[in-house]
């Protein structure tokens, strides 16, 4: 499902690569708790997962498809066909309610509106399920608490059953008790639409719910990462 | 009519009274009458030639002689709007100093003793006068002393004033 | 792409405070610009068109401003008169079609009082060639009738049948003329010329009710009533100016040079409408000057903008950063910016544009009746539609500068913007 080979990474102005991977792989369906603290390219790696950045070599492949070797465009349509994002905070448009923030994908890409079936029914089945008071639905998602944010994002990541989810650092904001029931629910979701799911955190702690854990430091032969 | 009155009586104090005779200053009085366009030319001597006296020699008398034929074709020196189909029908030109003729031009201007004008009246007939709009001049290009027309026109549209200069060589209304 | 820019207009909507002032800055600025070329253009109009279908203004030989000056719009002093054999002389000549005397001096509480004959009315032309139009009554025909302008009319409240006294002079605490009044038979359609301004009297009655006056004041002890005017030689021996018609305009200058060389006494003849636009062309500076310094205010105004568009982008970061998660190139987010610039433009053109029709909808009637500039309701004009393309393509280049460093922007963040 996702397959980096010979993947190097450097920042434009800057001497040594940020990302130097031989091969990183998920297999569908999987779900992969990759560890890595700030600082350890982490962020550059979703952004060449997402493609939004492209290596300076290497495949990356997602879905059998080398995404590097695609138009910007492409890669874009891409991103909106294939792969849901959670990142920390903020993932939400705050002048928008939170329906119409889960709805957003499915005006993004045909794609994922067409695997809806009926988005409106969808999204409300996805705030459902991952417990939003129906009272919140309509209302401008500045007005949301984080907790509920971050289900907002989940649902919207879920939407139209992309084949990829990425979360980056999705807990960090939550506390314990929360941190625990998000993710259940996001493991069960990813696995209700079959979708792989790669997780990103710092946080150890939370890696025994997962099939698979690696660290980046283990997989990026880059001495260091750059900044980001 | 308060607001043109208070800009008229500016104008009063800032607009300097008409000049007689400006060296690089032309006069041109234009009549649009029917089919015919009349051009009435006045260009002081200095302005074609560089001297308002008699020539003093050969090659000041090739000079008069020179701007007399540039003056005299008016289908050269004048491009009515090309649509109106417009042909020259006289041109009388006098130029001081080049024959039986100069006093007229000599002494029409009383009190400049040291001045001399061009004077010349030109007539066009127009198979279209309802396309003529404009009369472009390329007096400017053959006159390089001259720097300006100014420009009295009378016409179906009523009368108008304009400056002609190098950069702005055509009359339109 | 389509739901990028339905996404620009919503959150267009969430910021339309900051971005509603910078509306409003563009409409007030739009609205001003506007205004000058309305103004400079219907100011012009009724300049230029205060006479017409009058080929030559005859007076005693001074500037041609200055004639034109209190020939046309009432106002100063003619410095010397013309005798009135040099009227009938130019009035007989063979060229002429028709000449009209005009006699200044006197005056009714501050309106210019002319002294005419009838045919005035006939031959006078103002705009495009439109003749004068009586509201009431009819052209004066005995010695102590008038005419009023409209302006006088109506300001005064005067009706035709009520009946007026003149002022020697032009000041408006001058000696009264009080023992020979006179009865209004006539007041004037509105032409927005000095007509409007004017009290038209008979030549016969400017020397009737001098009659018992020497060096600007009644005679001592002298005392002719107006029932006994008739008596006298009532021809005037002097006129201000006259108003002459050719038969051929083609004659104009040919007429025109003949009546500066005349002999009899010097006089100057100027072409009205010449001298009308060499007026306006000196103008031309000051007309300049004004458009100059407004299309700055929409500079300034539209430059607002841009400050807005980009001081509110850092905000955004995190909102393109969504977007292009989403699947938004940075193409649409360039659009997005751009987009979101040039409506907020285009809205406060069209506001500026709504702004100047209630402006002068409500403003008319005062500039007319205080700068005597006729302003009119109407769709905007060629030039006028050019300025607004104009402000639109500015506003287009306003809205290009924080479009591309949203573009920028959105390229170095990727998916998660540095703050």
């Amino acid at each position: 499902m996702i397959a980096l080979s010979d993947l190097v990474f450097r920042w434009p102005r800057q001497a040594g690569p940020c990302l130097d991977i031989a091969d990183f792989a998920l297999a569908t369906g999987e779900r992969v708790f990759l560890q890595g603290p700030s600082g350890s390219g982490k962020s550059t790696l979703l952004a060449i997962l997402g493609g939004v950045a492209v290596p300076e070599r290497g495949r990356v492949e997602l879905l059998g498809q080398d995404i590097a070797v695609l138009t910007g465009h492409r890669r874009d349509a891409f991103r909106a066909d294939h792969i849901g994002f959670i990142f920390q905070q903020f993932n939400l448009l705050p002048w928008l309610s939170a329906r119409d923030n889960v709805l957003l994908p499915c005006t993004f890409s045909a794609r994922r509106y067409a695997r809806a079936g009926n988005p409106a029914t969808e999204a409300t089945r996805l705030l459902e399920r991952l417990d939003l008071a129906v009272d919140l639905w309509d209302k401008p998602a500045a007005e949301l608490s984080v907790g509920q944010q971050q289900r907002v994002a989940a649902a919207r990541a879920l939407i139209g059953k992309p084949e990829i989810l990425i979360a980056d650092e999705p807990t960090s904001a939550l506390d314990a008790e929360r941190q625990q029931v998000f993710i259940d629910l996001l493991l069960t979701e990813a696995a209700a639409v079959g979708a792989t799911l790669l997780f990103v955190s710092h946080d150890q702690r939370l890696a025994a719910h997962f099939d698979r854990v690696l660290s980046l430091a283990d997989i990026n032969r880059a001495a260091t990462g750059s900044g980001a | 009519m308060k607001l043109p009155l208070l800009f008229a009586a500016c104008l009063f104090f800032v607009l300097p009274a008409h000049a007689q005779h400006k060296h690089g200053e032309g006069q041109l009085d234009v009549v649009i009458d029917k089919d015919s366009v009349t051009l009435g030319l006045e260009l002081p001597l200095d302005a074609t030639v560089g001297f308002e006296r008699t020539p003093k020699n050969d090659k000041e008398k090739a000079a008069l002689a020179a701007a007399d034929k540039v003056l005299k074709d008016a289908a050269t020196l004048w491009l009515p709007t090309p649509t109106a189909n417009c042909t020259v029908q006289s041109a009388q030109v006098q130029v001081p100093f080049t024959g039986g003729d100069d006093q007229h031009a000599q002494h029409q201007h009383e009190g400049a003793a040291h001045h001399a004008d061009i004077d010349a009246r030109y007539v066009f007939r127009c198979a279209n006068p309802a396309a003529l709009k404009s009369v472009e001049t390329t007096l400017f290009k053959h006159f390089k002393r001259l720097y300006r027309l100014e420009v009295q026109r009378v016409g179906p549209s009523g009368q108008g004033a304009q400056r002609l200069t190098p950069k702005a060589p055509v009359l339109s209304w | 792409m389509k739901a990028v820019l339905l996404l620009a207009l919503k959150s267009a909507w969430a910021r339309r405070l900051t971005l509603g002032i910078a509306l409003i800055a563009i409409a007030l600025a739009s609205a001003l610009l506007l205004a000058v070329e309305r103004v400079r253009h219907d100011a012009r109009q009724s300049f230029t068109q205060s006479i017409s279908g009058v080929d030559l203004v005859v007076g005693a030989r001074t500037g041609g401003v200055q004639l034109m000056l209190y020939a046309v719009f009432h106002s100063g002093n003619a410095t010397n008169n013309i005798r009135w054999d040099s009227f009938e002389a130019i009035a007989t000549h063979p060229a002429v079609a028709w000449a009209v005397p005009l006699s200044m001096g006197d005056s009714h509480r501050g309106y210019p009082v002319v002294g005419t004959r009838a045919d005035f009315f006939e031959h006078f032309r103002y705009a495009a060639g439109q003749p004068l139009a009586f509201a009431t009554g009819k052209p004066f025909a005995a010695v102590f009738e008038t005419v009023l302008g409209s302006e006088v009319a109506q300001s005064l409240g005067y009706r035709t049948g009520d009946r007026i006294t003149l002022t020697h002079g032009m000041a408006e605490l001058g000696a009264d003329h009080a023992d020979k009044p006179f009865a209004i038979v006539g007041v004037l359609a509105p032409t927005g010329t000095p007509v409007d301004r004017t009290v038209h009297v008979s030549l016969e009655a400017i020397t009737a009710i001098h009659l018992d006056w020497a060096g600007g004041a009644p005679l001592p002890g002298l005392n002719i009533p107006a029932e006994q005017v008739r008596k006298f030689d009532l021809q005037p021996k002097e006129i201000t100016a006259l108003l002459v018609g050719l038969k051929s305009r083609a004659d104009v200058f040919r007429l025109q040079r003949h009546i500066n060389a005349y002999k009899g006494e010097p006089l100057l003849a100027v072409l009205p409408g010449v001298a009308l636009d060499e007026l306006w062309q000196t103008l031309a500076m000051v007309e300049r000057t004004l458009f100059v310094l407004s299309a700055l205010v929409v500079l300034v105004g539209l430059a607002g903008l841009t400050a807005t568009l980009l001081a509110g982008l850092n905000e955004r970061r995190r909102e393109l950063a969504i977007l292009r998660a989403l699947g938004a190139s940075p193409q649409a987010i360039f659009l997005m910016l751009t987009v979101e610039g040039l409506l907020v433009t285009a809205l406060g053109m069209l506001a500026g544009a709504a702004l100047l029709a209630a402006g002068i909808a409500t403003l008319a009637p005062l500039a007319q009746a205080h700068f005597g500039v006729n302003l009119a309701l109407r769709p905007p004009s060629g030039s006028e539609l050019a300025l607004l393309a104009a402000i639109l393509a500015t506003g287009l280049l306003a809205s290009l500068v924080p479009g591309w460093r949203a573009w920028r922007m959105s390229l170095a963040d990727g998916l998660t913007p540095r703050n």
